[in-house]
This record gives structure tokens, C-alpha cells and sequence, in this order.
């Protein structure tokens, strides 16, 4: 069943073509990669989806839900929770004081009656993302690696359906990229939709079923991870010039 | 005719008093509320040093009491900047409680030392002249020439020495300037005292043509507020330019409706233009996040 | 069951701030210094300034330079409803509040994009607005002069000052409640980062608007307490200097936390009464020792990290935290 859908997506930044028709398609409970050089427009597509920036033309449909004209707090209500390329917590408060803020939401309000599981779904989700320990320190004394835990964490909170990551990797370890890699997988398992914007293909390729190649604001391959490193377009614009290819274990 | 040579001379007057304002402005982050103050302060002290130190009575002495107050003027900006904006000029709410607390300060400390009531000072050139059948005193003309040598030498200042090549580039670019070597600290206190002896020049071209009251520090702030943010907050062209569409709309105003309504000018232009078109004067994202 | 729930109001309250309200109340039912009465209701009104303007302010960080217009805003219109349509205080003060809590969410609204000096030149310049119209239409508000010979809030200054303190109190626990619950959470959140709250799925320009109206109409309560306890209204009420006072007494006290503007208000306006002993220089020292208290504490004697640290002091001055 195809969960979220990007159809045509257009958008232009004075002069600047960010997206030229983008389709994708996500299916429930799949993960998907997107990859491209910098600059491609992932990103803006992904501001496209969550509504913080206006499409000048396409469509996005959640669940046959056309996104249209939508808030990007009420897109976030109707399941489609994201995080940011760079970390953004809110800095000043306390990890759990952090997680909380999505709790209030009218989402998280239709989802669980009484206040007691709403906490435990805090610690739940803490205990996920390896912040149990953390819960009471400011996030300001937080690692970059822990920030970004937080960051998913909070994309969590909110009972998504589609959970969007852009770049959840970068700045991080191995170590690191190996647990947020777990736990996307088990999240997935339980039937979560998700898709990642990453650079770091070797990691990535590890982990989604599918991939969408943007380039110029367009697709130019798309496939399972096999399938994506073989085609030569996708090396052209990774090396600029065809022939090699792109490793993967 | 009279809109025309009225509006020109309050178009020149603003736009010595707006340029240093959005010159801070855009090197420092800094939203001066004490820029009116140190124009009121122009005119005190050109009352303080010609009546009160040298009470000379020529025009001799009054071009040295001039003199003086605007170095005065300064010299007590950049005080000012150094003892109380320094340490927290990265906070937009310290600057902004502070310079207008000290604005309202100053204005009783001037309230207590002279009355409420006024003090005046002689004009430079007496008398009045009649251009194209216009009466218009003397003193108002001489705004003209002022601005006249004062913008171009503000062009000249940024662009062609050294000291102003650093000013302007912290201005565009903070980091990038940073990273160049300019030290944006003694460019911002350097802007700081240009911007403040500009807006006492302004003060004192005014001062004999207006009365020289505690509360006139007000009214070039809100002018300056409006000119800023017409003119899209940062640009000093804009800044000039706003200068005079500002001050032709006022005295446009002035003769259709009535005195009272061209001061609501100002106002309501910062109002319409901040909430109806703000993405026009926005520009600089970053910094108004501050 | 009904004295358990006060009970829990109060609990986490912080006990500098219920003594000083207690305290207040003991000397107002005490004391025969009607003169010292007078004083304190005008400190306690000052107070529901500040804190009005702190649940605002101190929660979002965007600075209202303009809270004039609601205090004043609201005493002018109370002052004319009861001057010119003879209605009894408690009808005026309420439909002058409630006016100001509808301009709040109409200048809400009309700000919810502006953010840092743009916001605070907007509210300064409406509120400057609102003054010289007051001018401009000196028929009906007296201009310079304002409007007096309003009707009493109650016969007795006694019980003049009692109603004031009570619904200071009232406004204080209301504001510590609302700053303490998911509102005020959210408002912090909102500070911290705009869109990641509307990523949290808040609808953030709501939040915004509600605590504008929220502020709007409790100022304006205190607007109207003022004019009816002082029995005039002015044009000093519109003005810049009440704006900047509210802000620096507000600031003092240590914005965001409703307990700073609170003590920082009542105890610098007896510290204003207190310096009439040298009236012609009155204001100025006031207003030196002010900009003095901002430069030595910049945000504020209840926000100072030694308190903060302390855990006994932090809990005496501001109160349990709730968290987690
Ligand atoms: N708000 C904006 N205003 C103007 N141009 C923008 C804006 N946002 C993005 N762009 C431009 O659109 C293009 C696509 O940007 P985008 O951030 O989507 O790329 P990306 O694929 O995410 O790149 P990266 O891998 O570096 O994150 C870039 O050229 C960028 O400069
Ligand atoms: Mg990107």
C-alpha cells in the first residue's frame, strides 16, 4: 500500500529550480533512501512534505490525503513527523522537558487517554534511542551524537506513521550510526514508514529496501540498493564521470 | 512649491539623523533608542558651551560651541557604548532596555538642569530667504548643504579608507569580515561615535529653529525607526532614500489634513510596512533573529 | 476536598512571593496609614503590570515595548464608560479588559511573523499611536489633562486596596499556573525554536496569540484598577515612560518568572515612594538606580545563577520545580 506520495513536485527559489517534478512513492512499513549530490534538493523536498515550504506545483498525498495547503503542524497531526539536517533541540530545557513538548499535541492527545502512558511512552522512547540516563540533564550539555538521538526521539513522540530523517547520520561514529541504524530497523519492524536522506551510502545501503537518486530536483534512478549503485547515471552524478562504481560491502 | 523646498530640507534633516542609526544597525545588530537622544544632547550642549562656558555672542563662538558639543556628544558615545552596551551587545533585549533607559534618563537630567520649558540657541545665519516666492528661514536651508557634505563624506569614509573598508565589510558580511582580520569591536565603537555625532549635527542645525526641550529626543528616534525600516533596515542608500519620501509624506500631510496627523505618519508607516509587507524589508533573516 | 485542591494551588508556589502577598494583606487589614495604603495598591497595580507583560515577554523573549497600550488603553476606556455611561467600576474594568484582550489577539496576530527589534518597533509604535490619538481626539479624552472625577472602586481605600491585592494574587497564581502548565512549556519551546515546535505538531501561531490576548486582558485589568483607584487617567498612562517602566521593573525582577516582575515591581515602586524625600530629584535617581540594577543583573535578580544554583534559595524565591 502506498503510504506517502510525491507527485510532480515543483519548487522554485528566484531563478533557482530547487525541485523539477519529483515523484516518489513510499510504501507502508518500507524504508526509503533518498541520495544525491549536494544541492540536489532533498532537503527542499522534505520541506515540501512537512509544509514548511510551499510547492509551486505537484501535489503530496498521505494515505490519499492530498497535503496541499496544510500547516506543517497539521501535517505533523496526520502521522508525517520529520527531523532537521542540522540537530535543532530546544536548547534551555531538560531532555524530558524537551520530549514532553510533543506530547501536547492533539495527535498524541487522541492516541492515549491518561497521562501515565503518555510518561511511560517518554521513557519508552528514551530507552530506544539509548537517552534513559540522559533524561534529567539540559540538552544543552548533550553530545552531537546524543542530539541527535534527541532529535528522533522527539520525531517519534508524536505516534508517527512516516517518519522523515534527513541526514541522520553525519557528524556521528560508527558506533552511533550502528544504533540509530538498529533502531530504525525495529522501529520499521513494528510498521513504521521511514525514509532517510543520507550521504553516507555505505551505512544507508545497509539499511532501506528501496532508493530514489535526486539530481537537479528531479529523480534519475530508482531501485533496491543493488540495483541503484549499478546504474551509471547515479555514478555520473556521484563522480562526474561514468565507468566506476560506487562501493558497497 | 512650499511641499517641494519644505520637504527637501526635512528629507536632508532625516537623512543625517537615519544614516548613523541604520549604520549601527547593520554593523553591530545594535537597535540604538538612545540614537535621539545624543541628537537632543547636539543641541544642549551647543546651548551649554555658547550661553553657559563661553558666553561669547558672536557667530564665531557659536560655530566653537558647535564644535565642542558635537565632540562632547562623541566622546559620551562612545562612553557609553564601552562601559554599558559593550559586555552584552550580542543581547538584543540589553541594548534595546538600555539604550532607551538611559534616553529617558538623559531626558531628566536635562528636564532637572534647565526646565521643561526650553532654552535656545541663535541660528548660524539669521534671517530668512525667499526662494521662488517661498519664505523659508535661513537656518532651515542650511540642512540642506549639511546633508550635502555629510552623506558623501560618510560614502567616502566607507568606501575609501581603510578604517571604513572594515566598517562596511563587518556590515555586509559580520563572519566573513571576522575572518579577514577587521576588528569588528573597535569598528562597532568607531560606527557607534560617527552615528552619534551625526545625529548631534542634526541636533544642532535644529536647535535654533526648534526649541531645545528635554523631550526632543523622541521624535528623531521614531523618525529614524520609520526611515529604517522603509528603507529595508541595513541599506544606507534605502536609509537616504526613505529619508525623503518620509519627509515629503509629512509635510505633504502637514498641508492637506493638519500638524498632528503628519507626526502619526511615521507611525503608522512602521506599522503597515512591518506587518503587511515584511518579507520586502527582511533581508537580513539572520540577524533579526539575534 | 475543596481545601485539598487550594492546597495544591499553593504548593508549589514559591514563599517569597506568598509572603510577600500575605504580607501585604496583614498590613492592608492592620495599618491606619492610608497614606501607606495608597502606596501599596499602586505598587501591587505596577505589579499586575509586570507580571501581565512577563507571561508574554519573559515566556516568548519577544520584547513588548509598547504595554502602554494596554494599561492605558484599558483605564481610558474604563474611565469613559464610567464617566459618560455612568457603568459601576467592576462592569468598566472588566469591558475595558476584555477590549485590550481582543486588541491582543487582533496585534497577535498582526506580529506573528515579526520576531526580534521588528516586533518590539511594531508594539512600541502602536502604543505611540494610541497615545497621540488621545490627543488628537482631546474632546473626548481631555488630552494632556485626561480624564478624571471617575467613580470610586469602593467607598473605603481599605477595601480599595483589599480587592486590589486580591486579584494581584489572583493574577499571580493564574500566571504561575499557566506559565507552569503545557501553555508556558510550549511557549519555551516556542522561544527555543519556532518550527521544531510546529514539528512537535503545536500549532504555534495559536499558542502566540492566546498568550497575547492572555496578557492584553490582564493588563488591562490592571489599567482599569488603576484608573479607578486613582480616579483619573492620563495621558502618562499611554505613554513610552509607563512602557519602559513595566519593562525595567519587569527586567529587574527576572523576566520568565512571574515571581521577579511580582517582588521586582512592588519592592522598586516603594523604593520610588520611599525616595520623596528628595522629590526634584526624584526621577532621576529612580531612574539612574534602574539602569543601574539592568547593568549590574541583566537578566535579572531572579534569574542570578547563584540563586539558581542554591537550592534552598531557589526554592524560597521561586518555588518548587515541576518537571518530569
Ligand atoms: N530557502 C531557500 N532559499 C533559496 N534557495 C534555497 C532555499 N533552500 C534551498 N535553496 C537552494 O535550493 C537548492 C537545493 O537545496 P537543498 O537544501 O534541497 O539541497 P540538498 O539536496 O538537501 O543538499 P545537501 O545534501 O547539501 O543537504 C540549493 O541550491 C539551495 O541553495
Ligand atoms: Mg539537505
Amino acid at each position: 500500500m502506498i503510504q506517502l506520495q510525491a507527485i510532480e513536485m515543483k519548487k522554485r527559489f528566484d531563478g533557482l529550480l530547487a525541485l523539477s517534478g519529483l515523484s516518489f512513492e513510499v510504501h507502508s512499513a518500507e524504508i526509503l533512501g533518498i541520495i544525491g549530490p549536494n544541492g540536489a534538493g532533498k532537503t527542499t523536498a522534505f520541506n515540501c512534505l512537512t509544509g514548511f515550504t510551499r510547492l509551486d506545483g505537484g501535489s503530496v498525498l498521505l494515505d490519499g490525503q492530498n497535503l496541499g495547503r496544510k500547516k506543517p503542524y497539521q501535517i505533523v497531526n496526520l502521522g508525517l513527523s520529520r527531523t532537521w539536517q542540522l540537530v535543532r533541540p530546544f536548547f534551555g530545557m531538560k531532555v524530558i522537558e524537551a520530549l514532553q513538548i510533543p506530547t501536547f499535541c492533539r495527535r498524541v492527545k487522541n492516541n492515549s487517554f491518561d497521562q501515565t502512558e503518555v510518561q511511560e511512552r517518554i521513557y519508552k522512547v528514551a530507552g530506544q534511542l539509548s537517552l534513559a540516563d540522559k533524561l534529567q540533564d539540559t540538552v544543552d550539555n548533550l553530545n552531537q551524537g546524543q542530539l541527535r538521538l534527541l532529535d528522533i526521539a522527539r520525531a517519534l513522540m508524536v505516534y508517527p506513521k512516516v517518519l522523515l530523517l534527513d541526514e541522520p547520520f553525519s557528524g556521528l561514529s560508527h558506533f552511533e550510526i550502528n544504533k540509530i541504524s538498529a533502531t530504525v530497523k525495529n522501529l520499521n519492524q513494528d510498521g513504521l514508514t521511514v525514509v532517510i536522506i543520507e550521504h553516507r551510502l555505505r551505512e544507508l545501503m545497509k539499511l532501506v529496501q528501496k532508493v530514489v537518486v535526486v539530481n537537479f530536483g528531479q529523480k534519475i534512478a530508482e531501485g533496491t540498493p543493488q540495483e541503484v549503485v549499478q546504474n551509471p547515471e547515479v555514478t555520473k552524478a556521484y563522480l562526474g564521470k561514468e565507468g566506476e562504481k560506487i562501493e558497497i560491502p | 512649491m512650499e511641499i517641494i523646498i519644505l520637504g527637501a530640507t526635512r528629507g536632508a534633516l532625516y537623512s543625517v539623523i537615519a544614516v548613523g542609526f541604520v549604520l549601527v544597525f547593520s554593523v553591530g545588530g545594535i537597535l540604538n533608542l538612545a540614537h535621539g537622544t545624543y541628537y537632543m544632547l547636539g543641541a544642549y550642549m551647543t546651548y551649554i558651551f555658547y550661553s553657559l562656558v563661553f558666553q561669547g555672542s558672536s557667530t564665531a563662538w557659536l560655530l566653537l560651541s558647535i564644535i565642542c558639543a558635537i565632540g562632547v556628544v562623541a566622546l559620551f558615545s562612545c562612553l557609553v557604548y564601552s562601559i554599558l552596551l559593550r559586555k552584552h551587545v550580542e543581547s538584543l533585549t540589553y541594548v534595546m532596555v538600555m539604550t532607551l533607559a538611559l534616553a529617558l534618563f538623559v531626558s531628566e537630567i536635562m528636564a532637572l538642569l534647565f526646565g521643561v520649558s526650553g532654552s535656545s540657541v541663535p541660528s548660524l545665519i539669521e534671517g530668512s530667504a525667499s526662494i521662488l516666492s517661498v519664505k523659508v528661514l535661513n537656518q532651515q536651508l542650511l540642512l540642506l548643504p549639511m546633508a550635502l557634505v555629510i552623506l558623501p563624506s560618510l560614502w567616502f569614509f566607507l568606501k575609501k579608507t581603510r578604517m571604513g573598508q572594515g566598517i562596511d565589510a563587518v556590515a555586509q558580511q559580520r563572519d566573513g569580515a571576522i575572518l579577514m582580520g577587521v576588528n569588528a569591536d573597535r569598528a562597532l565603537i568607531v560606527t557607534y561615535g560617527l552615528s552619534a555625532s551625526m545625529a548631534a549635527t542634526a541636533g544642532v542645525m535644529v536647535a535654533p529653529i526648534s526649541s531645545v526641550v528635554p523631550e526632543m529626543w523622541l521624535f528623531p528616534l521614531i523618525k529614524a525607526f520609520a526611515i529604517a525600516i522603509l528603507g529595508g533596515m541595513g541599506s544606507i542608500l534605502g536609509a537616504v532614500i526613505a529619508s525623503f519620501l518620509l519627509g515629503y509624506a509629512e509635510v505633504f500631510t502637514c498641508f492637506m489634513f493638519s500638524e498632528h496627523l503628519s507626526e502619526m505618519v511615521a507611525l503608522v508607516l512602521i506599522v503597515l510596512v512591518l506587518v503587511f509587507r515584511p518579507s520586502g524589508i527582511l533581508g537580513k533573516k539572520d540577524r533579526m533573529n539575534r | 476536598m475543596m481545601k485539598r485542591q487550594v492546597l495544591v494551588l499553593f504548593r508549589n508556589e514559591s514563599p517569597a512571593a506568598l509572603s510577600i502577598l500575605a504580607a501585604g494583606f496583614l498590613f492592608g487589614l492592620m495599618s491606619d496609614n492610608y497614606f501607606y495604603i495608597e502606596v501599596m495598591m499602586l505598587a501591587a497595580i505596577y505589579a499586575i503590570f509586570t507580571m501581565s507583560w512577563d507571561i508574554l515577554t519573559g515566556y516568548t523573549h519577544e520584547l513588548n515595548f509598547g504595554f502602554a497600550l494596554f494599561v492605558g488603553g484599558a483605564g481610558y476606556i474604563s474611565g469613559l464608560a464610567n464617566l459618560h455611561l455612568g457603568l459601576p467600576p467592576y462592569l468598566t474594568i472588566t469591558i475595558g479588559a476584555l477590549v485590550t484582550g481582543l486588541v491582543g489577539i487582533l496585534i497577535g496576530y498582526l506580529t506573528l511573523r515579526l520576531k526580534g527589534p521588528y516586533f518590539a518597533m511594531v508594539t512600541m509604535a502602536v502604543a505611540a499611536i494610541l497615545y497621540k490619538t488621545s490627543y488628537l481626539l482631546h474632546q473626548y479624552t481631555g488630552g494632556e489633562e485626561g480624564i478624571s472625577g471617575l467613580g470610586n472602586l469602593t467607598p473605603d481605600p481599605r477595601y480599595d486596596f483589599l480587592i486590589v491585592w486580591g486579584i494581584t494574587t489572583i493574577v499571580y497564581l493564574l500566571l504561575r499556573g499557566y506559565a507552569g502548565s503545557r501553555h508556558g512549556h510550549i511557549l519555551k519551546a516556542i522561544r527555543a525554536d519556532e518550527n521544531v515546535a510546529q514539528c512537535c505538531g503545536i500549532n504555534t501561531a495559536y499558542h502566540k496569540i492566546e498568550t497575547f490576548a492572555l496578557s492584553g486582558f490582564l493588563g488591562g485589568i490592571g489599567g482599569g484598577l488603576f484608573a479607578h483607584t486613582q480616579m483619573q487617567i492620563g495621558p502618562t498612562m499611554l505613554s513610552g515612560y509607563i512602557s519602559v517602566i513595566i519593562v525595567l521593573l519587569a527586567i529587574i525582577g527576572g523576566m520568565g518568572t512571574i515571581v521577579g516582575p511580582l517582588i521586582g515591581a512592588i519592592s522598586l515602586h516603594l523604593l520610588n515612594d520611599y525616595l520623596r524625600v528628595v522629590e526634584g530629584y526624584r526621577i532621576v535617581i529612580y531612574s539612574g538606580i534602574l539602569i543601574l540594577l539592568v547593568y549590574l543583573a541583566p537578566h535579572g535578580i531572579f534569574n542570578l545563577q547563584i540563586l539558581k544554583k542554591s537550592k534552598t534559595l531557589s526554592f524560597l524565591l521561586l518555588g518548587r520545580r515541576r518537571t518530569g
